[in-house]
């Protein structure tokens, strides 16, 4: 009888740490953010940033018919983590879902989101480089910015990036 | 309590140390992150041991060994391992030795699985960043490519590898700089450069780019602006002209053919000594743009603002961008070369007739703007049938070439200067009125008149002249580029009626159909 409890409170705190680390790693971004930038004088959302440095897989602006007539509710934003229990943000995939199938097409880094408040912050030694990570990570997986970066690579798939 | 009762209570437990874990172990150090999951599943076995005792502590604790093995790798493997074996010690009757190889083994076990799945992780990452970066370059070549495809516009092609060496999502240098190559002078001359002069202003425009979420098109449009641009990096750059000698850094880099990163300035190289004074960079790279063996010039790159170090990678990197450039450098070069003899005389190089219909065009004055009036110079030499008779048309071909130097040498900077057929040339002067001509006018026919020419003592008069008439916009019966032409035309044939070697402006106009 306790090998079976000890068997399933063991999955349910493995089950429980993996299912929250996430969210709460996020959350605590956030707040750390929230902190470190009130104590500078600035907001997150005041942030500029720039996803130029964001990588596509594929040519743009793209003859493919089927990338080309994508819509904007097809494309998939996910967010690349390291582990599911010490989760560190790498970057973010853009893929499109078409069929049932899956294709990339963009990623974009968390070390090449760059945000030149924070890259003039950390220039002057007012923050170090985890600090800078820690403010973009929380900036990168904004709402907004998220829906940005959907807009825009369903532009660049329209237009062509340049 | 019941069985059933502790088995729930004690999935309560787990679940809520699991989340009281991770609402702390994300606040703290990644060191005190992996501590804490460790110790919660630690604390979850010593509930277990709570509520059914320590007989099955000897293998509950493995939840724990594994635990540290996961989060610490090899070493918290064994070290959670002994831990154990102290706490089952302490906890238990008995001393467990016969635990420890057993432990060791699964907490060295679970340690060198975690390492394993690791290094496959950043293997992989690694693979992912080459991967994307190779991509990065791609796209930045083939937008080059494509730009250089459209255009033989040196201007235009400078534009876009510079601002694809320096974009965010080009190859990202703070600041890039191409200086040509002169043969005749052995010397680089500093063409155009994209980036700030100095850490501030780059900041400023990094926050502008972002801002305005430009893209490579955008920026190609603003470069040279004065927002994105600073004019003073290209003032300087203009002035500068550095020689090409084997002993600098410039000169070593074109005659082996292969990029060099300065990383600490040389005094001993002036060329060094002079980029630091000018652009207080300690750090730059400078890679030869060369085309089928000849030096086309140099591209210099720097990070200015965020210091960050050239590798031999980036070096590496750039290479392909900057043998692109060459080629099409060498190509708008050649290009060029070849529209400007299109569109010189092939004798006297002076401007044609093409040129000068399209000059003229450009600089007569609109019907809403007179206030730039434009003149007319045009001259022939008096009695150049009988010279060639003479003397012969190779001779004739001397003097022509001559005469040439010598308008060239009367008029002012700014003034063009063509043949306009045979031994009929024209000068035209933008932003003068026939009073100022008339004088340039003067000069020419004065210095032609004082002039030494070969086989001029064959001449009626035994020198060479010529005769002049000129003609002004500022006329008020004169509204064409025809008009203009054909006023300086009888002002000519007046001053050759006037007994030749003369100036005659044109005053009254008669239209002629």
């Amino acid at each position: 009888m306790i090998e079976l409890a000890l068997i399933l409170a063991a999955l349910f705190f493995f089950l429980a740490s993996a299912l929250t680390s996430r969210p709460l790693y996020i959350l605590s971004q956030k707040y750390y953010s929230k902190k470190v930038t009130s104590h500078y004088g600035f907001k997150v959302s005041d942030l500029h940033y720039s996803y130029d440095q964001m990588v596509y897989f594929i040519s743009l602006p793209t003859t493919l018919p089927y990338i080309r007539d994508a819509l904007k509710e097809d494309l998939i934003i996910e967010q690349d983590y390291s582990s599911y229990f010490f989760p560190l943000l790498k970057g973010i995939k853009i893929s499109l879902k078409q069929n049932g199938k899956k294709m990339f097409l963009a990623y974009l880094p968390i070390g090449n989101f760059r945000l030149p408040h924070l890259d003039k912050l950390q220039q002057e030694g007012t923050i170090d480089e985890q600090t800078y990570l820690r403010i973009s990570t929380t900036k990168l997986l904004h709402r907004d910015t998220l829906q940005e970066v959907r807009e825009e690579v369903y532009k660049q798939l329209q237009v062509g990036r340049y | 309590m019941s069985k059933l009762g502790a088995i729930i209570l004690l999935i309560i437990a787990a679940v809520g140390l699991s989340l009281t874990a991770n609402l702390i172990r994300f606040h703290v150090s990644a060191f005190l992150n992996q501590l804490i999951f460790s110790v919660a599943t630690l604390i979850l076995v010593e509930l277990s041991v709570y509520f059914y005792g320590s007989n099955h502590l000897h293998w509950s604790i493995l939840l724990f060994i594994t635990t540290a093995g996961y989060s610490f790798k090899l070493i918290g493997g064994i070290i959670g391992a002994i831990f154990s074996i102290f706490l089952v010690y302490l906890q238990t009757e008995g001393i467990p030795l016969v635990l420890l190889p057993v432990y060791l083994l699964i907490g060295s076990g679970a340690g060198y699985l975690s390492q394993y799945l690791l290094n496959k992780k950043k293997n992989h990452h690694r693979w992912l960043n080459m991967l994307m970066e190779q991509s990065k370059h791609l796209q930045v070549f083939r937008e080059v490519s494509t730009t250089m495809q459209r255009t033989l516009q040196q201007d235009l092609l400078l534009k876009v590898i510079l601002t694809s060496v320096t974009a965010g999502h080009g190859l990202g240098f703070n600041r890039a700089m191409i200086f040509l190559a002169s043969n005749e002078s052995k010397s680089l001359k500093g063409i155009v450069g994209v980036g700030p002069m100095d850490v501030k202003k780059g900041y400023e425009v990094w926050e502008k780019i972002s801002e305005d979420r430009l893209k490579l098109s955008d920026l190609i449009e603003h470069n040279f602006d004065s927002n994105f641009t600073d004019p003073e990096l290209n003032a300087l750059l203009h002035s500068l002209e550095i020689p090409i000698d084997e002993h600098n850094v410039f000169g070593l880099a074109l005659s082996s053919q292969k990029p060099v990163i300065v990383r600490g300035i040389e005094k001993e190289d002036s060329s060094q000594v002079l980029i630091y004074d000018l652009f207080q960079t300690e750090e730059f790279a400078v890679i030869p743009l060369i085309n089928q063996g000849k030096n086309i010039g140099i591209l210099f790159i720097d990070n200015i603002v965020n210091k960050k170090p050239i590798t031999l990678m980036d070096t590496e990197n750039i290479l392909p961008l900057a043998n692109q450039a060459a080629i099409a450098l060498d190509h708008a070069n050649l290009y060029e070369q070849i529209e400007e003899m299109a569109l010189r005389d092939g004798l006297t190089g002076l401007l044609n007739q093409r040129a000068f219909q399209t000059i003229l065009n450009e600089h007569f004055p609109s019907k809403g703007n007179r206030a730039a009036p434009l003149s007319l110079i045009i001259l022939d030499i008096d009695f150049f049938k009988v010279f060639n008779d003479k003397n012969g048309h190779l001779l004739g071909n001397e003097v022509l070439m001559k005469l040439a130097r010598v308008i060239v040498e009367s008029i002012r900077p700014g003034d063009y200067s063509f043949r306009f057929g045979g031994e009929e040339f024209v000068v035209l002067l933008p932003d003068t009125d026939l009073e100022q001509a008339e004088i340039t006018a003067e000069t020419i026919r004065l210095n032609v008149e004082r002039t030494s020419f070969p086989g001029e003592k064959t001449q009626p008069n035994g020198t060479l002249t010529v005769s002049v008439g000129t003609a002004c916009t500022d006329h008020r019966d004169i509204h064409s580029e025809n008009e203009l032409i054909e006023a300086a035309d009888q002002a000519l044939y007046k001053a050759k009626n006037a007994g030749k070697n003369t100036v005659i402006s044109f005053k009254e106009f008669v239209s002629i159909d």
